[in-house]
């Protein structure tokens, strides 16, 4: 006999461990599974009732499909609930036996009880697959013009899916909409709302076919919004008639204003009406205004109304409520790219908001701060910006860091104030740096010859007083490699106008230092620190640090893992820089050797074999070639592409720690101004600037002791200079001139950088000599990547289309650039540009096209088939098109992309018309 | 469209789950314990009713909650619903609890999981909402219980 539902439940309750709930259930589950077995009819609902508590817990059930079946089968109402019930919970969409219920909601569809036909709607609606769809299109089709709104609003629900699951039926209920618009019952229109949203969505050909109900709507809308609607008391929250409707409307309305200026305008008034007559006290009042402001900002309103809107998103801003100070950042975050003066006014409202205490409104603050950033307010926002990195908490840190990072990319106003910038980051929060960003760093670096004396200094002595911030000691390391020499050769200047003197000893003991961190320590420390972690998340800084002894601590959110390969990464990093202060320090070799000797045992295979390899670079064998093969790297196609016209800014030393020694001797400014930067624009960046604003805007740490005198010493040398100098031209070390050409990928090519670099530069000498000579060393060094294939240029002549957004999702962001053919009108070129905004790259990107058939389409390859992370480098592809009907009818275009990212496969559907008419 | 709907104690028990986007059996208890450890971190006065979790959902999505005495409940949604309407939603979904249970408290929800379920499949269907006034899904449910008891079958 089996037990009641209650019974059960007050049983699973009763248990005090996990394995007493699972002994009950497992109990339960075999006298249920027999009574299946028995076809006991009396009790099987009570069972399936049973079993979808038991689903609930996150037990297999899956016995009981077939049982939902026969339930749905019977005549008695209440067993029919638990089948439906149980049909919707305990099988998806995907199961087979789903295939064998099609009959039976057929019946409950036709069945005369309007509960029966809303039992087989709401199954169909929730879990309806595309067969049963097709199989009772017709059913539900009729059912939407029966008299009872009980049943018309399920129906349109029950059309909506099955738009969505089956294509063909796309437009099969487009005629009934009307009728369902005009309807007087609420929850009705909710429905034909819902539906006419998923139909545009689907298809956004139809827009036109409906934009002759906007009045309907609005007529709706106005009726609710003056409160004098029929029945409408019922529907009041908090004073507000029907709030769901009436966001609802809006909705559609934008759908439908959108890209329309007679359609917009005929909203104009009711918009304006909502606006200002909804009572912003509560929050379903909020709800309307917030989708008002929506609505405004995507249809092509008036000037004023959008003032209206930006105004309503401001008070928002002020609101006491977190929810409406959030959904109010969500929305300006669209306005940014609507009208970015409006809310530029609001910016210290927004910069104040990474102070809240809610997460989820620190991250959006932050979304559009950044949105908020450009040339002109770069350096002020830049500068707020690390102030909240200072207090962040480790789970925001690495969201701030890409963000400030990001910017700093793209706004720079000089290349001395990005890698001031970066530095700072990676001084605050070396441990939260992405290695793209790393890399990039690097590339700039490269890219930028005349502050490379700047650069390492900097960089030595960043070092030199922060040695947990992974990233920071990984680019120093490299910049040590490479500019060492720069770094003793005494050449540079300090504030107090006297030479900087570093010993080569000095660098190799730093070296050292690093190198001797606790690493072994650390790594054990974070696997504690992670569990402790896991506890607790967010406690500051994380065990690994403290622990650790001022470890390579990866602060509390980076795993046991991460930690333990960011330590191998900056061994990597370690090696390959001691083996090229081999030349750059030649009286050091005997202590590097020894230095580069216990690498020669590590356990990781990489550096292992990079120790016995440079062991036997080092002997005498390869005397001649050491000096080629260790040379400078030059700047790569990559870094040469990142370097615009940016001016490189000031290349004077204007801050030196009190450990560094310095010896009085005269000083070489005038070899300064050489590196000075002189840009003779109306506002201009670098140098002239500093002497304007002497010791606060350039840096933002900067001492206050003695810094602003040089500089303004520097400045007005800069002035009078300024006709004759220039920077020197940043080509890379000349002999290397031809390397550069190979295209050899970065020297930062993810997990083992600085060897890949080696690499390269040994690969090329090995080509610049008989093959006979390259020894067993150079066998290992991989072939060249060839060089990227440069994008063919576009015909000469015809007219240019600006470039529009045709696709946006994901991080991944199409933009098309139109181009008509001179000669013939018909034929057009389209250049699309894939940028990925995300964190990872995309690989295997494969893009897609299918056009109507009066246009025909060709498409070249693409210049990459993966899209780098952070916006860096777009891969383009170009598309030929020729459209017979030019002039009749508009290009249009479905898209399929296709890409791995964070090794899923990922793809994508869409729909592009918005091409110029003209083509 | 709403993609799921979790009701869940402060315990992390489940008190509902409806999932409207298809996903699997399997993955529902990954999204119940990891949404129960999105919304029961933050603290009730400080934080705002939304969430993200872009590794769980997606890009499109947004998690919408509200905590009433030990129940959190937790509207998933993409960006096609109204924030603040789901909290208006959430709203009429405890009122409707409330005037069917009489001063909801979490035991009703517990020993009628199923009949939550029932009312929910008033206020929504296939991820959307159906019926938002409390009334006219109260007179749904008595003609439902009339209709029940008139076909004199008993459940328990």
């Amino acid at each position: 006999m089996s037990i009641k539902l209650r019974e059960l439940i007050r049983n699973i309750r009763a248990c005090k461990t996990a394995a007493e709930e699972r002994a009950v259930i497992a109990k339960e589950c075999a006298e249920i599974r027999t009574a299946f077995k028995e076809e006991d009819n009396h009790y099987r609902h009570r069972n399936v009732a049973k079993l979808l508590f038991i689903h609930m817990l996150g037990y297999p059930t899956h016995f009981g499909q077939m049982e939902c079946l026969k339930l749905i089968a019977s005549t008695k109402f209440a067993e029919k609930r638990v089948g439906y019930l149980g049909l919707t919970q305990l099988l998806d969409e995907n199961t087979e036996v789903l295939m064998l219920v099609t009959n039976s909601v057929k019946n409950d569809l036709n069945h005369p009880n309007q509960y029966v036909n809303g039992l087989a709607l709401c199954a169909l609606g929730n879990i309806g697959n595309p067969e049963m769809c097709r199989a009772l299109a017709r059913e539900v089709e009729n059912l939407m013009g029966v008299s009872n709104p009980y049943i018309r609003k399920k129906a349109a629900l029950c059309a909506m899916r099955m738009i969505r699951k089956v294509e063909e039926i796309e437009d099969k209920f487009n005629h009934k909409i009307p009728t369902l618009l005009e309807d007087r019952n609420h929850a009705v229109l909710l429905s034909g709302c819902a539906l006419l949203i998923t139909v545009l969505e689907i298809n956004p050909s139809a827009l036109s076919e409906f934009r002759r109900y906007v009045p309907t709507l609005i007529r709706a809308l106005k009726n609710m919004s003056m409160s004098g609607y029929a029945n409408a008391s019922e529907y009041d929250i908090a004073g507000i008639t029907d709030p769901f409707l009436q966001v609802k409307i809006l909705r559609v309305l934008k759908l439908l204003g959108h890209g329309s200026v007679d359609v917009s305008d005929e909203m104009n008034d009711i918009l304006a009406q909502v606006a200002t007559n909804t009572e912003g006290a509560k929050n379903a009042g909020n709800a309307i205004l917030y989708e008002c402001v929506q609505t405004i900002m995507n249809i092509e309103a008036e000037s004023g109304l959008r003032v209206l809107g930006v105004n309503i998103l401001g008070r928002f801003l002020m609101n006491r409520d977190n929810n409406i100070r959030y959904v109010a950042l969500t929305t300006l975050q669209h306005v940014v790219t609507v009208d970015m003066k409006a809310v530029q006014r609001h910016r210290s409202t927004i910069v104040d908001c990474l102070k809240d205490p809610d997460v989820s409104i620190r991250k959006r603050a932050l979304d559009v701060t950044y949105a908020l950033i450009n040339e002109e307010n770069i350096k002020t926002m830049t500068k707020e910006l690390l102030n909240f990195l200072l207090m962040a908490g480790p789970e925001f840190k690495e969201d701030l860091v890409t963000k400030i990072c990001l910017a700093v990319d793209r706004f720079a106003p000089n290349r001395r104030w990005q890698i001031d910038t970066l530095i700072k980051v990676m001084c605050l929060a070396g441990n939260f740096v992405q290695t793209q960003i790393r890399d990039n760093f690097i590339y700039v670096v490269m890219a930028t010859p005349e502050l490379h004396t700047y650069t390492v200094h900097k960089l030595f002595f960043s070092v030199k007083e922060n040695q947990t911030q992974e990233t920071l000691i990984q680019v120093g390391i490299w910049c040590l490699g490479e500019f060492g020499d720069l770094l003793v050769s005494g050449s540079a200047v300090g504030p107090d106008q006297q030479p900087i003197k570093v010993s080569p000893s000095e660098v190799l003991d730093l070296i050292e230092t690093i190198d001797r961190r606790p690493t072994e320590q650390t790594i054990g420390a974070s696997v504690m620190g992670k569990t402790a972690a896991a506890g607790a998340a967010g406690s500051s800084g994380g065990g690994a640090n403290s622990a650790g002894g001022g470890g390579s601590g990866v602060g509390g959110v980076g795993s046991a893992v991460q930690s333990a390969n960011s330590a191998l990464v900056t061994q990597e990093y370690i090696i390959t820089t001691l083996m090229k202060l081999t030349t750059r320090f030649p009286n050091e070799v005997p202590r590097i050797r020894g230095l580069l000797e216990k690498y020669s045992a590590s356990m990781s295979l990489e550096i292992q074999q990079r120790a016995c390899e440079y062991e036997q670079l080092l002997g005498n064998t390869w005397d001649k070639l050491r000096e080629g093969i260790l040379d400078r790297m030059p700047a790569s196609e990559r870094a040469k592409t990142l370097t615009t016209d940016r001016p490189s800014g000031d290349a004077s030393i204007d801050e030196v720690p009190t450990t560094a020694n310095h010896h009085p001797k005269g000083g070489d400014l005038l070899d300064l101004n050489d590196l000075l930067d002189l840009d003779t624009r109306p506002a201009p960046p670098g140098g002239a600037v500093l002497n304007s604003h002497p010791a606060t805007q350039t840096s933002p740490h900067k001492p206050s002791t003695g810094g602003g005198d040089l500089l303004d010493l520097l400045g007005g040398l800069g002035g009078e200079l300024a006709p004759s100098a220039g920077a020197p031209a940043p080509t890379a070390a000349s002999g290397l001139d031809a390397l550069a050409d190979l295209n050899l990928g970065g020297p930062t090519l993810n997990s083992h950088p600085p060897p890949a670099a080696a690499a390269a530069t040994a690969a090329a000498a090995d080509a610049a000599r008989p093959p006979s000579t390259g020894g067993d060393i150079l066998d290992i060094f991989g072939g060249t990547p060839s060089p990227a294939s440069p994008p063919t240029a576009p015909p000469a002549g015809g007219k240019s289309f600006p470039p529009f957004t045709a696709f946006d999702k994901n991080g991944l962001q199409i933009t098309f650039t139109c181009k008509q053919d001179g000669s013939d009108p018909k034929r057009s070129t389209v250049e699309a540009s894939f940028v990925n905004t995300s964190t990872d790259a995309m690989s295997a990107f494969v893009f897609e096209a299918a056009v109507p058939k009066y246009v025909t389409l060709s498409m070249d390859p693409a210049s990459a088939s993966v899209v780098e992370p952070f916006g860096l480098t777009p891969t383009t592809q170009r598309i030929s098109l020729v459209n017979s009907a030019q002039g009749e009818k508009p290009i249009m275009m479905k898209i399929r992309i296709s890409y791995t990212h964070k090794d899923q496969q990922v793809q994508e559907f869409g729909q592009v018309s918005d091409f110029p008419k003209e083509l | 469209m709403i993609r799921c709907i979790i009701v869940v104690n402060n315990q992390g028990k489940p008190r509902l789950m409806r999932f409207y986007d298809g996903t699997p059996h399997e993955r529902q208890q990954h999204v119940l314990k990891t949404v129960y450890n999105i919304v029961s971190r933050r603290s009730d006065d400080l934080c705002c009713c939304f969430a993200e979790d872009r590794e769980l959902f997606g890009d499109d999505h947004k998690i919408i909650y509200r905590h009433f005495a030990t129940l959190y409940f937790v509207f998933v949604v993409d960006s096609a619903e109204s924030e603040l309407g789901i909290l208006d939603l959430i709203q009429v979904f405890v009122q409707v609890l409330d005037s069917c249970f009489e001063n909801v408290c979490e035991l009703d929800l517990i020993y009628h999981f199923d009949k939550v379920n029932y009312i929910l499949d008033e206020i929504v269907m296939g991820g959307m909402v159906v019926e938002t006034n409390a009334e006219v899904v109260m007179s749904a449910l008595q003609g439902i219980k009339k209709l029940e008891s008139s076909q004199s079958s008993f459940f328990g």
